[in-house]
Order: C-alpha cells, then sequence, then structure tokens
C-alpha cells in the first residue's frame, strides 16, 4: 500500500496505489472512483477492502480522492464535475505509469460511477467499466441529496425552519454542494450516453431499480456489451436512518468479490 | 502549505498526512498538532473538518499530522490483540516519534473530536510531550445547573409531552430509556460508545495536567444536550479546582455533535486556531522566563 500525491503541484490529488499481491493469469490495472459527499465517507472502508481484495487476486489497484474531497488539495467548494472527471483522467494517466499497463479497468461507485462513464466514454486506454449502485441520473441524485440533507439537519437542528438551514453557504450534511456543481450535476444523465465504443460495461447493484432496465436499453442501443448483476445487502444509500452509517466491509463481501471475479 | 502522505508506526502501516506550514512561517513557539481519528471516521474527520482544520493550522505556522489509528481508515488492524486505548497511545507516540525526527518537534497539541478528545486526554495524562490537548466535544458532567435547564426544556417540547402520553396511554409504546452519559457516534454496528471517568478522577486529571504546564481546551457543542446544555456548566462542575488558569472551556450553542453545518465548523476552527496561537505563545514565554528551552 502507497499513499501519495500526483497531479499538477496546484491541483494535488491523494492516492492509494496496491501492488499486486499475487500473480495473475492476465495483468489488469483497476481505477476505483469513489462515491461523493456523505456517502464517500460510509463507502470508505469497502472501498478501501475492495482495492486489498483487487491486489490480492493480482491487479494493480488505485483508489483516489477528487479535487476538493478526502485528502486531495482544493477546498470543498472548488470542485464540480467538470474537474472531477478531468481527475478521473489524471488517475488512469497515473495508474499506467505505476503499473505499466497500457488498459485500465475502471469501478466506479454511485456518483462515482456516473463519474466515470462521462470521463471514460471516448477513451481508448479503458477496456471494461464495472459500476457500483450507479447513479444514473444526476437531477435524481441531486433531488436526493436535498431531502436526505432536508431530513437530516431538520432531525440534527429541530428549531431551525428547513427555509433558513444553509442558506448562505449551500452543503448537502456537512458537504459543500454548490449551485456550480448541482447545474453541472443536473445535466448529466447516462441514458444520454452517445458512445462507448471498445469498452465493456458491466452493473453491479444491492437493490433493482428501473434506472437499470433503462441504461441496459440504451446499452442495447449503442451495441456495448454489458451485463448485470443484483446482490442484495449494501449501502442503504437513500435511508436516512443510514446516512452516517459506515457500510463493513463485511456487509458487502458478496458484492466485492463479485466486482473483484468480474474484473481480475 | 504543503501536504505530504506517510506511512508511519512500528510496522510502517498507519496512514498519515503531513500538513506543512510555508517555508518560513513556523517558529520556535509552534509546537507540532496531531489530529486523532472521531470515531471510525478516517482522518479527513466529520464533514472534512480535519483537513480544513488542519490547512488553518499550518497557515498560522503549525506542522499538523492528522493520522488513521490501527484499524480506522487506511490504516492496517494489529495483529497482537492489544486494546484499542493502549494501542491508540503507542500509536500517538509513534506519531510524535515521526514528527520529532521529521521535523524536530518536541512538544505537541493533540486534538480530536469524540473519541479523538478521549484519546487525546488519555495520552496527555501520561505523556510528557504533550503541551497542550482540544477536545471537541469531551468528557462533560452534569450538574444542578445542567438538569434544571434539561427538565424545563422538556417541559416546553410539545413533543415530548405527545411521547409521555403515549408511554403512558397508547398500546406498545415504549418507556423512555434513562439517559446515558455514553454515545454514538454513528449508527451503524461499529459504534464507538463512550464511557466518562468519574469526575473526581477527570478533576485529579486536569489539576496534575496544569500542574505540568499543559493547556487544555474543552469546546462543548448543542449536540451534547445529553450531558451538557450552558456555557458555565463546565465551571461549575469543576469549582474550587486549581486549574493555574490552563483549562478553559467553550460551548457552541447552536451547534450539532459533528458541527456540521458550515458556520458552525468555521467557527470552531477559528477557536482552536485561537486557542492553539494563544497557548504556545504563552507556553514558550513562561518557559523563557524560567530560563528553560521553549
Amino acid at each position: 500500500m502507497n499513499p501519495f500525491f500526483f497531479g499538477s503541484s496546484k491541483k494535488p490529488l491523494f492516492g492509494i496505489y496496491h501492488p499486486p499481491q499475487s500473480r495473475a493469469a492476465k495483468e489488469r490495472a483497476v481505477l476505483i472512483c469513489q462515491p461523493l459527499g456523505h456517502e464517500y465517507v460510509r463507502a470508505h472502508r469497502a472501498v478501501r477492502q475492495l482495492a486489498l481484495l483487487l491486489s490480492k487476486a493480482g491487479a494493480h489497484a488505485l483508489r483516489f480522492d477528487y479535487y476538493g474531497t478526502g485528502d486531495s488539495g482544493g477546498e470543498g467548494d472548488e470542485g464540480g464535475l467538470a474537474q472531477w472527471t478531468q481527475d478521473i483522467g489524471t488517475a488512469i494517466d497515473e495508474l499506467k505509469d505505476v503499473s505499466g499497463a497500457s488498459r485500465v479497468s475502471i469501478v466506479g461507485v454511485r456518483a462515482g460511477a456516473l463519474l466515470a462513464v462521462l470521463a471514460v466514454s471516448r477513451r481508448r486506454d479503458v477496456d471494461a467499466v464495472l459500476l457500483w449502485d450507479p447513479v444514473i441520473d444526476g437531477a435524481g441524485y441531486a433531488a436526493l441529496m436535498d431531502e436526505m440533507n432536508r431530513q437530516w439537519l431538520g432531525s440534527e437542528y429541530p428549531r431551525v425552519p428547513n427555509g433558513d438551514l444553509e442558506t448562505s453557504r449551500v452543503g448537502a450534511l456537512g458537504f459543500h454542494f454548490t449551485p456550480a456543481m448541482r447545474r453541472e450535476l443536473e445535466q448529466a444523465n447516462l441514458l444520454s450516453l452517445e458512445d462507448f465504443s471498445g469498452k465493456r460495461l458491466s452493473m453491479i447493484v444491492s437493490t433493482e431499480d428501473p434506472e437499470h432496465r433503462a441504461l441496459r436499453a440504451r446499452l442495447d442501443e449503442l451495441r456495448v456489451a454489458h451485463d448485470y448483476a443484483c446482490v442484495p445487502g449494501g449501502g442503504d444509500w437513500a435511508r436516512r436512518e443510514r446516512i452516517t452509517a459506515t457500510i463493513l466491509p463485511h456487509q458487502v463481501s458478496g458484492l466485492l468479490q463479485g466486482i473483484v471475479g468480474a474484473l481480475a | 502549505m504543503k501536504e505530504k502522505a506517510v506511512l508511519l508506526g512500528k510496522t510502517r502501516t498507519l496512514v498519515g498526512i503531513i500538513t506543512d506550514p510555508a517555508s518560513g512561517t513556523q517558529t520556535p513557539a509552534h509546537a507540532t498538532v496531531l489530529l486523532l481519528n472521531a470515531g471510525l471516521l478516517h482522518r479527513i474527520g466529520p464533514s472534512r473538518m480535519y483537513v480544513r482544520l488542519a490547512r488553518e493550522l499550518a497557515a498560522a505556522g503549525f506542522p499538523v499530522l492528522r493520522l488513521d489509528f490501527s484499524g480506522i481508515g487506511d490504516s492496517e488492524a494489529r495483529r497482537d490483540n492489544v486494546a484499542f486505548e493502549e494501542a491508540a497511545l503507542e500509536e500517538v507516540r509513534d506519531a510524535m516519534d515521526l514528527m520529532a525526527k521529521a521535523k524536530g518537534s518536541q512538544r505537541f497539541l493533540l486534538m480530536g473530536l469524540c473519541s479523538g478528545a478521549d484519546n487525546a486526554f488519555q495520552a496527555a495524562r501520561v505523556e510528557p510531550r504533550v503541551a497542550g490537548i482540544a477536545l471537541i466535544v469531551g468528557f462533560a458532567y452534569r450538574t444542578p445547573g445542567f438538569w434544571l435547564r434539561f427538565y424545563q426544556e422538556r417541559m416546553l417540547d410539545l413533543g415530548k409531552w405527545k411521547q409521555l402520553l403515549v408511554t403512558k396511554f397508547g398500546a406498545g409504546g415504549k418507556a423512555e430509556s434513562e439517559v446515558q452519559a455514553g454515545e454514538a457516534l454513528d449508527d451503524s454496528e461499529a459504534s464507538y460508545v463512550r464511557g466518562f471517568p468519574p469526575i473526581d478522577q477527570t478533576r485529579s486529571d486536569l489539576e496534575a495536567m496544569a500542574s505540568r504546564g499543559i493547556s487544555v481546551l474543552f469546546a462543548y457543542s448543542a449536540g451534547q444536550y445529553q450531558y451538557y446544555n450552558h456555557a458555565e456548566q463546565f465551571d461549575d462542575a469543576f469549582r474550587g479546582a486549581d486549574f493555574r488558569g490552563r483549562i478553559t472551556s467553550r460551548f457552541f450553542p447552536s451547534s450539532n455533535h459533528t458541527f456540521t453545518r458550515h458556520a458552525h465548523r468555521d467557527e470552531l476552527i477559528d477557536a482552536i486556531r485561537n486557542w492553539a496561537v494563544t497557548t504556545t505563545t504563552a507556553g514558550s514565554n513562561r518557559a523563557r522566563e524560567v530560563g528553560a528551552v521553549p
């Protein structure tokens, strides 16, 4: 395990590289794109476990924080969809450099799945993208964050009228969610995907959702090879009661094994 | 300001981030700051609070190390069956050794929220290199003034009356459990559940720290409503104790437990930075007065 900063000195990104712990039949390099905001915090330990499992299965694994998130440079209000998709490109280049691989695979978790697909749709050095409980519609995700934020702040600050919460500096669950970030996210929708040629797309989800079917239909239209699996148990992403609950690796062990099996 | 990732500890399996002040802004008066995990949250802290706090402190001239204890965040779990509290103290010492070697640090300020506060307190009891501790939602003790406000508030709370009626007369209603001094930072199965030491022991520990020249800041929030609810409570709880002017408290009457709202977080970070600057400057002056090496 090697924690380090990479990218430009003006916008450093934090990542942890896990070198292969065994020899695999086919060398793999896997980049993990994490969720955003409180979902990033909830998934942190499970994402670490995923990187360890990939490394044990013989893959080079890199997980990293987008600009303005986690340990990376920048303040919380400085990021945005354009910046974060650019960061994914920077991380792919870094992973190719440290691993020596010419092509990489991507795992995108929640909003990280949306960002990953947008970031790599036209790249030729990515051969597979696996989406874990993906956010497919940015506008729907923004609405979910609003509702979670309203419920959370309402329970934490019962005497403050909802309309008065975070009027000066918009935030969701303590993380920044600025109007600019919202505008960018609301325009992003994987059902509008135009090009995903040369890559396989896999979805592994903890609960069935009509959006998943819609995305598979869109991939059929684009003639993109894809597969899908539902492994119950996991995030409970839309439940307010789970908003601060760490996702423990054993709670998603089946899902993590499924991801490793698909990629390593 | 520059940030660097490090692996530390005897097995080099603990992950930390050093935030260095810009060259030329660090002075001998500046101690090095260690930020300790808040519950199970990794080293960025609640809502990334520790990242901002580290950068603000570095801008004021303090080198800062944010680290993950073993088994938390990115750090590997230990394999030696040492109890968490004992391991935390050993790992605080590992972090001090690293910063002593890398930066020449000899004096340390330890800071943390919830379990981070508890671990900072325990380290300060026994570790001579600690110059100060900032305890965010640290130990608290209920006083008559606390209970008066606690019940006044409940008397005026319509929801509590409804709950009482349901409890008394509703089918299947559960009796409200007694308010506990312990609490959980989150509702996951692996929550950190706290227990506070007896007040006499805490008073004695704080007097001993004060006599050793250690400064302490208790930062309480309204999110601790089960055991802290007004600004004067700390002074009331420890009335008559000899703290030599080194132990201070601050109450944030609008904040929740983890300072979720940006405005409350800003206020907390300002308070801690100002305390760190004041306490190390005063400590340095005191040391010069008696001819000791700062």
